[in-house]
Parts: C-alpha cells; sequence; structure tokens
C-alpha cells in the first residue's frame, strides 16, 4: 500500500510538472493519507493520528532549497523501474555473433523464460548455458527446476553442466525434481572413474543406495543391487579385478596356474558361478580358455566329454557349439592328440569330419573314410597330405589292407 | 581446380593462428593438447611456425611447463580440461610474479560464455586471455573434409547438447567465402535444419560471400542418426577395414609396436598387430588410390601381385649393364625403393586386418545381411551373444547389438538378456550405457510393443525400417548377385547388402528426380528441409556431402563410386570421419 501511495505520488508531480512561478499547491502528506482512507477496499487503513505544524509555521519550499537542489532531491526517490531492455530476440543474436551483450537488464521472470525459449530457439548450446546460469543466479533454484523440467533441452543442457561440473548433489536435486527418475544413473555416474579403489566405489554405491535406491526402477535397483553386493565380496575376499569374468578368470588361474589342481572343478569357482548368477556360456567360456592357456587338457576332457545316460555314447556336453569349441581349443594350440580326443565326440560326423579337416587331424579322417569303405574318398584326401609324413604312410597302409571298399 | 582450392584452405587455418599469435610479440611457447598435435601439423609445419616466433612446443601434460616466454595453450572445447589448466596456471600464478600478457588459451573451435564465467570466478578474467579458433577443414585426401574436431557426435546425439552445432553452419560460412554459395541446400534431420537456419542468420548480419559463381550445385546435409546403419555394418572395403581394426586419426593410420601379451585377462588369444604408418594420401602412394576402395579379398590379391612384381623388376636390375643401372638408380630405384616402403606397409595392414577380423567376418556379413532382410532372428541373436561372450570386445559387442535394435527390434526380455551378461562381461561401471542408448535413439522407451510379440505376429507388421530401405532402395534383393570385384553398385561397400543413405539422396539429386518425388521418399526419415534458389535442376555436377555427427570411409567409398557412375564430383565433408567404434565408445563414456 505504501508501495501504491510513493506510485501515485509520483505520477502526480511528473503529470504536471514542478513550476515555482505557478500558483501550486503540493499536496500534503496528510490530505494524502487520507485520500487513501477513504478507499475501503485497499485493505486495513493506519490509522494516522499525527498532526503536523500548522501551515502558517512553514516556509515555503522554494525558499527553502534551489529548484535544481529540490530536483536532486525529488530524483533521489527510489522505485522499481524498469528499464527499457533490448528484446529477447536482439540479445540471442548478438550472442550468437559474439557481440557484447548484457542479460542482467531482464529481470522480471517473464523475461528470463522469454530470453530462455529464445535461447533454445537458437539451437546454440552455447547461448542456452549462459542464459541458464545467469537464471541460476539470478532465480531460487526450485523455481530454475520447474522452468528446467518444462524443457528438455534446457534440462539437458543444465544436467550436462553439472555432471561436467560434478554438482552431484544439485544434480540430484534436478533429476528428481523434474521427475526423470532414470536419469539418476548419472548422478551415479558424476566423478566416476574407471580406475576408482574398490573402497572408494563401495562408499559410493552404499551412499547413492542409500539416497536414492526408493527412486529406482526395479531393473535399476537390481543391478545396484548386484553391483553392490560384487564389489562387497571383492572387499571381502582382497579381490580387485574390473568385472565378473575377469575374476572367474583370476580365480581359474590361481586355481590351475600351479597345475596342481586335484579331481574336480574347484570349490571356489563353483561357488562364484551360483552365487553371481553367471550365465552358463560366459562361464564355461572361461573355463575353457582358462585350462587350454595352463594346458591341462585332462581336466578339459574331464569336464566336458560327458556319456549321455540312455546310448552311453559319450559327447562334449557344452553349451558352447561344437565348432567353436574345437576352434577355440586350435587357437590355443591344442595338440592334435587332444582334439582327436573330442572330434569323435561330436554326434554329427559331417560336421566333425570337415572340422577335422579344417584343423589339419589327419589321422581322424583317415579312420572316418576307413570306416566308411569309402576309398575314393580317401584318395582324393590323401593329396592333402603331405608325401613323406607318417600320416600318408599311414592312409597308403590303410588302402593297401584287405578291407573291403565300396567304391 | 576445386581440389587444390580445398587443399589450400589451410593457408586461411594458418592466417588465423597467425593473427592469435602475433597478439603478443616476441618469442612465445606453444602447449599442446597431444589431441591436437596431428590436425596442426597438418596445417602448419614446424618451420612456420619458428617463422612465426614459437620457441618451443610442449605437450600439454599434468604440469604445465616451467619457461619465461608468454605460452599459448591449444586446447579442445571442453570445461573439464579448461578447469584443469586454470587450475594449474593459478598455482603458478600464486609462486610467481604476475607477468602480463603470459597466458593465452586456444579454444578449438570455441570457447563458451561458462568458459568467461569460470576464468572471472577464479579470479583470472584478465590475466588469461582466451581465443576461439575455428580452423578451415583439412583436405585429408581427394574430396574429403575434414574439420577434426573429436566428440561431437557424442555431444550432438548422445547428451543432446548443442554447444557446438553452430560451427558446422559457421564452417559452411567460412568455406563460402572460397567456393561460393551453392543454390540449393538439403537438409535432413534436425541438427541438418537448424544449421540451415543458423547460417541465414550468419548471412544477415555478416559479410556474404564475394564470390558471384559456386563451385557447387548443391550441398547436401544429413545427421548421422538419420542413417546408423552405414556406420555399424562390418565395411568390406580397404580404407574402411584400416579404420576398424587400427584406427585413422587425421588421415594417418599410425601404430608402434608393443609389447602385447598372448592373452587378455581372461585367456582368449589376442591377434597380433603389425607396426604400420599409412599416410592415406591418394596423391603420392600410388598402391593406396588403387587399392584404398576395394573389396578387401581383392586388395590381398592385388598385394601380392605388385610383390612379385616389384621382386622381379629387383632381379632384372641384377641382369644390367652398367649404364643401364645408372640410368636405373638416378631415375627409377627411389621411386621403387618409396613403392616397396608404402607396399610393406600396406602388407602389414592387410595380415593385421586378417588376424582381427579373419574367424568371423563372414560370420558377422551373413548375419548382417540377415538383419537387413529381416531374417533369422534367432539365429542373429546366437551370434550375439557369441560375440559378446568370447571377443571380449565390448565395440563389436555393442555395435551389433545396436544394429539390430535398430533392424530387427529387440524385445524387453531380449535387452535385458543382454545387458545382464554385458555387465557381467565389461563391469557394472557401464550401468549407464543403457540410458545413453535411449538417448540416442537405438532403444525406445516403450521397445516398441511389437518386438515382444511372438515373432510369427511381428513379421506381419510394418517396420519402419524396412519399409524405408525398401521405398529408397537401399537393400539389394540378392547381395550375392552384386559384383563386389568391380562394382557397379553402391552397396558393395557392405559386401552387396546396404547401399548408404547418403548415396541414394545425392544419387536422387544428381539425376535431378523431381523435388516433390524425393519429398516423399524422404519425409518418413525425419524432418527436412529444402533451399531452392533457382538452383534445382543442378548447373554444376559437384556436390557437398555434410555429415554432422561423423561420417564413414564406407560413406566415402559408396560416393567415390557414385562419382564415378554419374559423371560428377563429390566433396564428403564432416566433423571427424568415424567408425562404428567410435560411436560406440561415445555411447560408453560417463
Amino acid at each position: 500500500m505504501a508501495w501504491k501511495s510513493s506510485d501515485e505520488f509520483w505520477n502526480t508531480t511528473s503529470r504536471t510538472s514542478f513550476n515555482f512561478d505557478d500558483d501550486f499547491e503540493i499536496i500534503s502528506s496528510r490530505s494524502y493519507i487520507s485520500d487513501s482512507k477513504s478507499s475501503d477496499n485497499l485493505g486495513s487503513i493506519v490509522n494516522y493520528d499525527f498532526e503536523s505544524a500548522s501551515a502558517q509555521s512553514l516556509l515555503p519550499i522554494e525558499s527553502l532549497l534551489s529548484r535544481r537542489n529540490l530536483e536532486a532531491v525529488l530524483n533521489d526517490v527510489r522505485i522499481t523501474y524498469q528499464t527499457p531492455t533490448p528484446s529477447v530476440q536482439e540479445t540471442v543474436i548478438k550472442m550468437f555473433l559474439g557481440m557484447p551483450y548484457s542479460l542482467s537488464v531482464y529481470r522480471s521472470l517473464s523475461q528470463k523464460l522469454d530470453l530462455l525459449d529464445e535461447a533454445i530457439a537458437s539451437e546454440d548450446g552455447n547461448i542456452i548455458l549462459a542464459v541458464l546460469l545467469f537464471l541460476k543466479k539470478t532465480l531460487e533454484a526450485t523455481e530454475l527446476y520447474n522452468h528446467i523440467t518444462k524443457r528438455k533441452v534446457a534440462y539437458r543442457h543444465y544436467s550436462n553442466y553439472l555432471m561436467e561440473e560434478l554438482l552431484e548433489q544439485e544434480l540430484a536435486n534436478l533429476v528428481i525434481c523434474s521427475g526423470n527418475t532414470c536419469d539418476l544413473v548419472y548422478v551415479y555416474g558424476t566423478g566416476l572413474e574407471k580406475d576408482m579403489s574398490k573402497d572408494k566405489v563401495q562408499i559410493k554405491l552404499l551412499k547413492f543406495f542409500l539416497d536414492y535406491s526408493k527412486m529406482m526402477s526395479s531393473e535399476q535397483r537390481a543391478m545396484f543391487t548386484e553391483y553392490k553386493n560384487f564389489i562387497g565380496w571383492q572387499i571381502e575376499n582382497k579381490l580387485s579385478c574390473h568385472t565378473l569374468t575377469e575374476e572367474l578368470a583370476f580365480l581359474c588361474k590361481s586355481q590351475w596356474e600351479t597345475k596342481s589342481d586335484g579331481s574336480n572343478c574347484a570349490k571356489q569357482i563353483i561357488d562364484f558361478r551360483a552365487q553371481r548368477h553367471l550365465n552358463d556360456f560366459q562361464y564355461e567360456w572361461i573355463v575353457i580358455n582358462a585350462l587350454c592357456t595352463f594346458e591341462m587338457w585332462e581336466r578339459l576332457k574331464h569336464l566336458f566329454i560327458k556319456p549321455i545316460w540312455l546310448t552311453k555314447r559319450v559327447v562334449i556336453k557344452s553349451v558352447i557349439n561344437p565348432q567353436l569349441f574345437m576352434t577355440v581349443l586350435h587357437k590355443h594350440n591344442a595338440p592334435t592328440s587332444v582334439l582327436e580326443e573330442f572330434l569323435p565326440c561330436i554326434p554329427d560326423t559331417e560336421l566333425s569330419t570337415s572340422l577335422a579337416k579344417k584343423l589339419l587331424c589327419h589321422q581322424f579322417v583317415i579312420n572316418y573314410y576307413v570306416s566308411q569303405r569309402d576309398r575314393l574318398a580317401l584318395l582324393s584326401y590323401m593329396q592333402e597330405i603331405s608325401r613323406d609324413s607318417e600320416h600318408y604312410t599311414y592312409a597308403e597302409r590303410m588302402l593297401n589292407s584287405d578291407k573291403r571298399w565300396k567304391n | 581446380m576445386i581440389y587444390k582450392k580445398l587443399s589450400s584452405l589451410s593457408e586461411i587455418s594458418k592466417a588465423q593462428i597467425s593473427k592469435i599469435l602475433n597478439s603478443c610479440s616476441g618469442l612465445k611457447d606453444l602447449v599442446l593438447d597431444p589431441k591436437i598435435i596431428k590436425p596442426l601439423e597438418r596445417i602448419c609445419g614446424i618451420r612456420w611456425l619458428k617463422a612465426n616466433y614459437v620457441e618451443k612446443i610442449f605437450k600439454l601434460e599434468d604440469n604445465i611447463p616451467n619457461s619465461s616466454n608468454p605460452q599459448f595453450y591449444f586446447i579442445y572445447t571442453s570445461l573439464s580440461t579448461l578447469k584443469k589448466l586454470l587450475q594449474q596456471i593459478r598455482l603458478r600464478l600464486k609462486n610467481d610474479a604476475t607477468v602480463a600478457d603470459m597466458y593465452h588459451i586456444v579454444i578449438i573451435p570455441r570457447f563458451l560464455y561458462v568458459f568467461e564465467n569460470m576464468l572471472e570466478e577464479m579470479g583470472l578474467f584478465g590475466v588469461v586471455k582466451l581465443y576461439s579458433l575455428q580452423w578451415q577443414p583439412l583436405h585429408l585426401d581427394r574430396g574429403i573434409l575434414s574439420l577434426e574436431i573429436p566428440n561431437l557426435y557424442r555431444r550432438l546425439f548422445v547428451q543432446h547438447d548443442l554447444s557446438l552445432l553452430p560451427i558446422y553452419a559457421k564452417s559452411l560460412w567460412h568455406l563460402y567465402f572460397v567456393i561460393g554459395k551453392p543454390r540449393f541446400h538439403f537438409a535432413l534431420g534436425a541438427h541438418s535444419i537448424s544449421v540451415l537456419k543458423q547460417l541465414d542468420t550468419l548471412y544477415e548480419n555478416l559479410p556474404n560471400t564475394d564470390k558471384v559463381e559456386a563451385d557447387c550445385g548443391a550441398v547436401i546435409m544429413l545427421d548421422r542418426n538419420v542413417d546408423y546403419v552405414s556406420a555399424l555394418l562390418t565395411p568390406s572395403t580397404y580404407t574402411a577395414l584400416l579404420n576398424e581394426v587400427y584406427g585413422i586419426n587425421c588421415g594417418v593410420c599410425e601404430h608402434k609396436s608393443t609389447g602385447t601379451p598372448e592373452h587378455d585377462q581372461k585367456f582368449n588369444r589376442i591377434p597380433k598387430k603389425e607396426p604400420i604408418q599409412i599416410i592415406l594420401d591418394s596423391t603420392n602412394d600410388s598402391i593406396y588410390r588403387d587399392i584404398k576402395n576395394r573389396y578387401f579379398p581383392e586388395v590381398t590379391s592385388i598385394l601380392r601381385t605388385l610383390t612379385r612384381d616389384l621382386r622381379k623388376e629387383g632381379e632384372n636390375s641384377r641382369g644390367m649393364a652398367l649404364d643401364e643401372i645408372k640410368k636405373y638408380v638416378s631415375t627409377q630405384l627411389q621411386a621403387t625403393a618409396s613403392k616397396m616402403k608404402y607396399l610393406a606397409n600396406h602388407l602389414e595392414a592387410a595380415q593385421t586386418i586378417i588376424n582381427h577380423l579373419g574367424h568371423r567376418f563372414e560370420m558377422q556379413q551373413d548375419t548382417e545381411q540377415l538383419l537387413i532382410q529381416n531374417k533369422g532372428k534367432s539365429s542373429n541373436l546366437a551370434y550375439l551373444e557369441e560375440v559378446l561372450v568370447t571377443e571380449n570386445n565390448r565395440n563389436a559387442a555393442l555395435r551389433l547389438l545396436c544394429l539390430m535394435a535398430i533392424t530387427q527390434k529387440l524385445s524387453d526380455s531380449e535387452v535385458k538378456s543382454f545387458w545382464q551378461k554385458f555387465l557381467h562381461e565389461f563391469g557394472y561401471y557401464y550401468g549407464f550405457v543403457h540410458n545413453n542408448l535411449l538417448r540416442a535413439g537405438f532403444l525406445t522407451e516403450e521397445t516398441s510393443a511389437s518386438a515382444n510379440l511372438p515373432n510369427i505376429v511381428s513379421k506381419f507388421l510394418t517396420n519402419d525400417f524396412y519399409v524405408n530401405i525398401n521405398r529408397l532402395k537401399q537393400a539389394p534383393v540378392d547381395p550375392a548377385k552384386v559384383s563386389l570385384k568391380a562394382p557397379t553398385c553402391c552397396s558393395y561397400v557392405f559386401g552387396g547388402a546396404y547401399i548408404p543413405l547418403i548415396v541414394q539422396i545425392a544419387s536422387m539429386i544428381l539425376c535431378n528426380t523431381p523435388l516433390n518425388e524425393i519429398k516423399t521418399k524422404l519425409e518418413p526419415l525425419g524432418p527436412f528441409s529444402i533451399r531452392n534458389e533457382q538452383g534445382y535442376p543442378l548447373e554444376a555436377r559437384t556436390i557437398l556431402i555434410y555429415i554432422v555427427g561423423g561420417v564413414t570411409y564406407s560413406e566415402i567409398a559408396a560416393c567415390n563410386l557414385l562419382e564415378t557412375l554419374t559423371g560428377s564430383t563429390i566433396i564428403v565433408c564432416s566433423d571427424k570421419i568415424i567408425s562404428g567404434n567410435d560411436l560406440m565408445e561415445a555411447l560408453t563414456t560417463v
């Protein structure tokens, strides 16, 4: 109300310019107040009883001070005043072109939001972020978040900035306030480094989990729970690999490097697989590679060649397809004798023969053709074997045997 | 003529750098972000720098160099790099009496307003000077322009950060000063459209080109995410494969010998990587000119023949008379010797490509063809699992997942199953990658309801991807019939499976297809915009293709073939030459 009064006062005085020559009556504060008293709807009325000195005892204002000085006093009456502002379009174009500009002139909320929308429309992130940081300085956080939430582009720019500046808490507030809870992973990701110590990761995880687990989606929560448990287990066991499969490989190494393993797969390895819900393919792949690396062929056979209960035939028992299984053995330079022990365990003879050819297991191929009584196929295969090798001699011996060939 | 102009763009870059260096008289030192060394070498040699009073050049490391000369730091736009640097400078200033005009930071391609705020907040405003330097695109090889600004794909398509988007319009504005402003512009994708708008703003407020005639008839702009497939498919051509296996930086493919162990941490055999150094320059290296765009199996046989020929030449020289030898030494020997060097490098590189991809190349290509033809989803999924588990290669697995996600689409449970294995294989650290895939548009929040239906049902539902590639005839009906040896179809760059979108658009424009028809065909792919100042049908048969977010060598090879087929000249420009692996790196970085 007081503000309104001074506003009216200003208007009154400015409407009729102050002129000492005219017989001008300055509205006294007394009469002014009583004016406002008359309008009841303006709110509670001040009971103003103070009686000012009678008009006669006062000196006229013009004798008190010069016109120039009175103007100075009046000019000193300060009010919230809107300076004329350049249009937001003009400012944004200046910013786009790299010319001098000023944002501090935009003080009302509607101006600020116009400015933000114009910045977004420019599709220049440099401008968008500059405007957002100006808003951050001049608006309350919750007010700012409210407006950012309604503008996806602004949200992205601001959250990227908070992440890069490692302002984790602010980022979390923004994410939660805007309802983008799936972005909570980025809160966790803020300041995350690949080779952080396990202890640091654990602290970060526990804190993150404590603060935000209720807001996460069930999938995210499940993932973070698994992660937390794994790190906890690693710290407990003084292990430090980056991933589950690396950890399994490490366990295999510590178990088999010395080649002194007894009969069965170590308990530690089996437990690990069960506790960590490791997929069969991933598990077997690591185990095979580890056994091959340490040349533990007997163990490999023991683990992966099994009889079928019904037919008593032995087969390769693995989720890994036979082709891949054989190729990886070959990649690790498994001796031909080992390959030839696995080859018969592939029920599909066409496949096993073609693999044998590819992996140069001549003995296996020769035996196969002999068993098929296929003389012609054997003859043509012999072209591929070097003449002075023992396999060639073996094939020749087979050819000259009194076998009954079908062709 | 146009190539000469493009190669000479570096003269403008030099003038820009010279202006910055001359802002401070006397001797000065340069401190370079290691990633900037290669592009800067391309722009100016050491002699030029010395002539501009550069005394010493340092690599930017954890500690800033101690020298009495004014220092010019060159870094790429990055808030965190700048902050680290400023912290160091502030530390140095505390110990040292301040010398005026000592620290200058040149930021490529531009500094941001937030950098100035930071300078102010750290009390360094006025003490440290910032400069924006948007150098001219580098002419890496015939018709290939690259801004060599890293991480733009990540910024624009994963983080949705538009801070550097204006550099595309700026680069065109610069370029048109040299080659004139084309009268036909075509943009497909949200960012490309913004680039044209920003270009308008520059034209309305800043000087226009003084060239009346334009060298190019058209500019075609495309967002990387409109054609992800061209970046995800395994390439078949030599240069593209070099980029896959070694990585190419600024037109140079380099690998120094390192003692690699036999196994990785999971006991997988590590294939050997031969040390090489190849500058991908078709002008000087005639062997490279011949093989760069060839189907890879062809390359090995050509290299073998070349080796035989050179050996024969060496043998012949042995039987020469003395004066013949003299002539041979003075004229041919040096050429032969340098050819031998080139050849040796290409042979090593080809061997490494075979070592790295040979074992799965066929299977990979078969799977990719099935994906493009929407066949064999379950076997494709099985192959995805195989790659994930057996390759120990994060990028390879994720890349195939992305390809499947945009072609055949994946159900929630398929993604979930992959995800669990992925995290077990490569670490929970990558927990955020799933979100990045959503942001970049590989996965959608509602993982398309159709993907969750049984296969038989979903097959009858139209999948946008297949509808689109059929409309644009991007997938040859029978890839086996595409000639790979002497290609006449641009799909050869992917073994006959797929024609890059940019090639189909360029070919429609070069053939003067009515604009309405082009509109109808491309409308479903995303927003697009056409600026035609009476420039269509095209007058000049030279066009500029500009890809926002990185172009691949496969696309370049396909454009080169299109040039031959249509008798046109195609300049390909981008922020960086990338491979699918670069996209995967962008997705797996926090």
